[in-house]
């Protein structure tokens, strides 16, 4: 682990590793994107009385919540295989300690995908506040298992030391601070990926003739703001409940530069919101730079920083040869031809599709 | 020798197979409903720009509705389920599936992405999109969901045919198995079927569609139901192919297999039957329930069918490679050697109910060899299997198992590990009293002992079986 990441890996692992971090942003991209937004509908579905407009980003959230979960579901495919080849007992163990805690989390994301589909549905969109809130609130407590049961299968994974103790006692031989301190910052980091995400689409749809007030691009800047502020401080919580090990290693040679490029990613972010916010005409060039910069740093930065802490604990160097006898096996070159080719069916899909939609959409078929 | 131990879970009364089979059956359904309803919708697409089927237009929308409600979710949710599911009855097994296939694993999931994106563009924006481009969507969607088949069967018909994988460990000779091809154009059909009776149900729910045109719709569905035809002959095929052991647990040696085979290849007989004579013979309408009905039909082949294609892998979970219990051939000797669970490290969960440590041994054998397909006393439970058994014949049976039954494993410990086994199977045949005394006979370890030596280490084959009967 003097190198940096990930250099100092032989090539199989290096290779591994850079896949697994790739698609595990991709993932992460798409999975702050539900968690945050759902977080952000229980708060903007919460009845108050008198019936209010709905704001553009909760109508937003409301509209592209299925499709994002959807995306994050089949962007998890790809870390879930990769992580198998870096750590296969590690993860397998966690899997097994955690049991029905671990799997429960299927039929919640089910239930929380057709509660995401039931808030689009008529009758949620005008009417019934208390069951819109209620079904709101159910979805995010689907998603909110989901990412504590991630943060305890992340844990047990790279504490061995624990395994045969919690396979008799156990949650009770987990060390919860560690588990509450880290979900925190998870969750709270996720704020900025969404509000990232949710300024690029408010953008295209206006782009699109759809009616976007400049307002909702300054409540979507103070919510930015306020959600990296509280990313730092529960990130630097989070940092200061590590082990000095993982500490050395997140800032040292092998991570130091990502640690760096997710301060950075955020910065860049804070400093496009601040302008945004002051500005009385949001420029496309702005959040441009903010999404693929700013949010491309951060993702790649937590990536990595995610495996350095992970590393810290686990012996990696056991599993080299395991790594290189994999490698070995064919198939690298039809899985990059594959990846390619659908890549370029997705991206023009899209741009066909984008260059004849015109607003207003039609009914939706939810509806 | 470097055996991977893992904590291994109790499902309670339900057998760990009864779990993976009915989430596995539940999503191989729903994905054969997606892919198969892709194809249906290409069609009803070009039906409805060369204004062939006049209602054809506003089939496609209630029924791609229904396919991404379903599919989308729930489809996409328990194939992740899936794989927990594996990792949770047996994480050697998927690990060494995905060891030998992650590439291939991964460009499934390339697939996956543009399934899922083009099929959510149409769902999304398709009204307001020309002719030509909800046709390339919809290729591409229907494209993207076979070949994610595809990719899966390949890795699936492994499992039971490694072919010339065993030798050359090549990712292609075990990706185009014997069983690739008959298997992946099986469940193509399979996909067409079941997503044409599923539009019976949609067409029926459609509104303000007066009955005539509802069945015009109706009966043009139906001429997707005739590759059906073609499924005896393919099925027949895949039987020719799979080995021969394989094929005896379906023509009678093993009832549950033979009964299942049965309930598929009847469901799917009453299917066809109503399709034939009348849907195209008499072209006769189908409302709601009928069509339900016919779904539910196709579930049940479907969970059929299914369960004979886990079973019949029987005593591998990977042919020739792996046991279902997660041993390989390899470890046997060593296993049998130094015990197979003198280096797990995980405890008992609740050591205390067992009265001594014989027991407790037992426990932890029955734990890392049974529990994978039996439980103690509830499904598949090892007292009801062993329950007509004299004590000597459990010793005996059990040393030899793979001849005992041949779809069952070599016993894969020794004989101080196989005697604590038999004494907690007799425990929990007494009704687990607080007291039980040790059985610690010389004569009965050299006894079993011998019996192990006999048995080998390989595995057992119905043919086998039948000659040491003769010699007998």
């Amino acid at each position: 682990m003097d190198d940096l990441f990930p250099f100092g890996f032989p090539a199989a692992t290096a290779l591994y590793f850079v896949l697994y971090t790739l698609t595990w942003a991709l993932h992460f991209m798409f999975m702050n994107y539900v968690l945050a937004g759902s977080s952000y509908l229980v708060i903007s579905t919460f009845p108050r009385g008198a019936e209010r407009e709905e704001s553009a980003m909760s109508a937003a959230l409301r509209d592209w919540l299925p499709f994002f979960l959807g995306l994050a579901i089949t962007a998890g495919v790809g870390p879930l295989l990769f992580v198998q080849l870096l750590y296969r007992e590690d993860f397998y163990t966690a899997n097994l300690l955690l049991f029905y805690r671990w799997m429960l989390k299927i039929p919640l994301l089910v239930a929380g995908f057709y509660l995401l589909y039931l808030l689009k549905c008529w009758p949620l969109e005008k009417g019934w506040p208390k069951v819109r809130f209620l079904c709101a609130l159910s979805a995010w407590i689907c998603f909110g298992f989901t990412a504590y049961s991630f943060t305890l299968n992340h844990i047990v994974s790279r504490s061995p030391e624990v395994w045969t103790k919690m396979y008799v006692s156990g949650l009770k031989a987990i060390d919860f601070s560690e588990v509450l301190s880290r979900l925190a910052f998870w969750v709270a980091s996720a704020f900025p990926t969404m509000c990232a995400l949710l300024g690029w689409q408010l953008l295209c749809a206006k782009k699109l003739g759809k009616p976007i007030l400049n307002r909702a691009f300054k409540h979507l800047a103070v919510v930015g703001m306020l959600s990296i502020i509280a990313a730092l401080i529960f990130g630097g919580m989070y940092f200061r409940s590590l082990t000095e090990p993982a500490r050395d290693l997140v800032t040292g040679k092998f991570a130091g530069l990502y640690f760096w490029l997710l301060l950075g990613g955020w910065l860049l972010q804070f400093i496009t919101w601040v302008e945004l916010s002051r500005s009385s005409n949001p420029r496309a060039r702005l959040l441009y730079l903010q999404m693929v910069g700013g949010l491309a740093m951060c993702l790649i930065g937590l990536a990595v920083v995610r495996e350095a802490i992970r590393l810290s604990s686990l012996d990696i160097s056991l599993r080299y040869d395991q790594h290189s006898e994999l490698a070995l096996i064919g198939g690298l070159p039809i899985f990059l031809f594959f990846l390619v080719v659908n890549a370029a069916l997705i991206f023009g899909s899209v741009r066909t599709v984008l260059a004849q939609v015109k607003y207003p959409e039609p009914e939706s078929q939810d509806s | 020798m470097d055996f991977p131990y893992y904590p291994i879970n109790d499902f309670g009364p339900a057998m760990k197979g009864m779990v993976i089979g009915g989430m596995g059956i539940l999503h191989v359904y729903l994905a054969q409903f997606a892919i198969g309803g892709g194809m249906l919708l290409c069609y009803f697409q070009w039906a409805a720009q060369t204004g062939r089927i006049p209602l054809a237009r506003r089939f496609l929308d209630s029924y791609f509705q229904f396919l991404v409600l379903l599919s989308f979710v729930l489809g996409a949710l328990t194939g992740v389920g899936m794989w927990f599911v594996s990792i949770q009855v047996s994480p050697r097994t998927i690990g060494m599936m995905v060891d030998h296939f992650h590439w291939l694993w991964a460009v499934e999931w390339t697939f996956f992405f543009l399934e899922i994106v083009t099929g959510y563009l149409f769902y999304r924006y398709g009204k307001q999109l020309s002719d030509p481009v909800r046709m390339k969507l919809l290729v591409l969607y229907s494209s993207a969901a076979w070949f994610s088949l595809f990719w899966i069967n390949g890795i699936l018909a492994w499992q039971l045919t490694p072919g010339e994988w065993i030798e050359s460990h090549s990712i292609w000779d075990g990706f185009f198995n014997p069983s690739f091809w008959p298997s992946l154009i099986f469940r193509t059909i399979v996909a067409l079927t079941i997503a044409t009776l599923v539009s019976l149900v949609v067409i029926n729910t459609m509104e303000d569609v007066p009955r005539r045109e509802r069945s015009v719709l109706i009966h043009q569905v139906a001429y997707f139901l005739s590759p059906m035809a073609f499924m005896p002959v393919v099925a027949f095929w895949y039987f020719l192919i799979i080995p021969e052991d394989s094929r005896s647990w379906v023509m009678g040696g093993s009832v549950a297999m033979t009964m299942f085979m049965f309930i598929s290849v009847a469901a799917s007989l009453l299917i066809g039957l109503y399709v034939f004579f009348g849907l195209i013979i008499k072209r006769f309408y189908i409302n709601t329930a009928s069509a339900l009905m016919l779904c539910a039909l196709a579930f049940g082949a479907t969970a059929g069918g299914e369960f004979v294609r886990e079973g019949i892998r029987k005593p591998y979970s990977i042919r020739q490679t792996l046991y279902s219990n997660s041993i390989t051939h390899e470890e046997i000797g060593a296993l049998r050697e130094n015990g197979s669970v003198t280096a797990d490290p995980y405890p008992l969960r609740h050591p205390e109910k067992y009265p001594n440590d014989q027991l407790r041994l037992g426990a932890k054998v029955y734990r890392l060899q049974c529990s994978i397909c039996h439980t103690m006393d509830a499904a598949n439970g090892l007292s009801h299997l062993t329950g007509s058994w004299t004590l000597i014949q459990k010793r005996m049976n059990i040393s030899m198992l793979q001849h005992t039954k041949s779809f069952m494993p070599p016993f894969a410990g020794n004989a101080q590990e196989l005697e604590a086994l038999v004494q907690m199977i007799e425990w929990a045949n007494a009704g687990q009293p607080s007291e039980w005394t040790d059985s610690a006979d010389a004569a009965v370890f050299t006894q079993i002992g011998e019996w192990l030596e006999e048995a080998g280490t390989a595995p057992g084959s119905s043919k086998k079986h039948l000659k040491r009967k003769e010699t007998h």
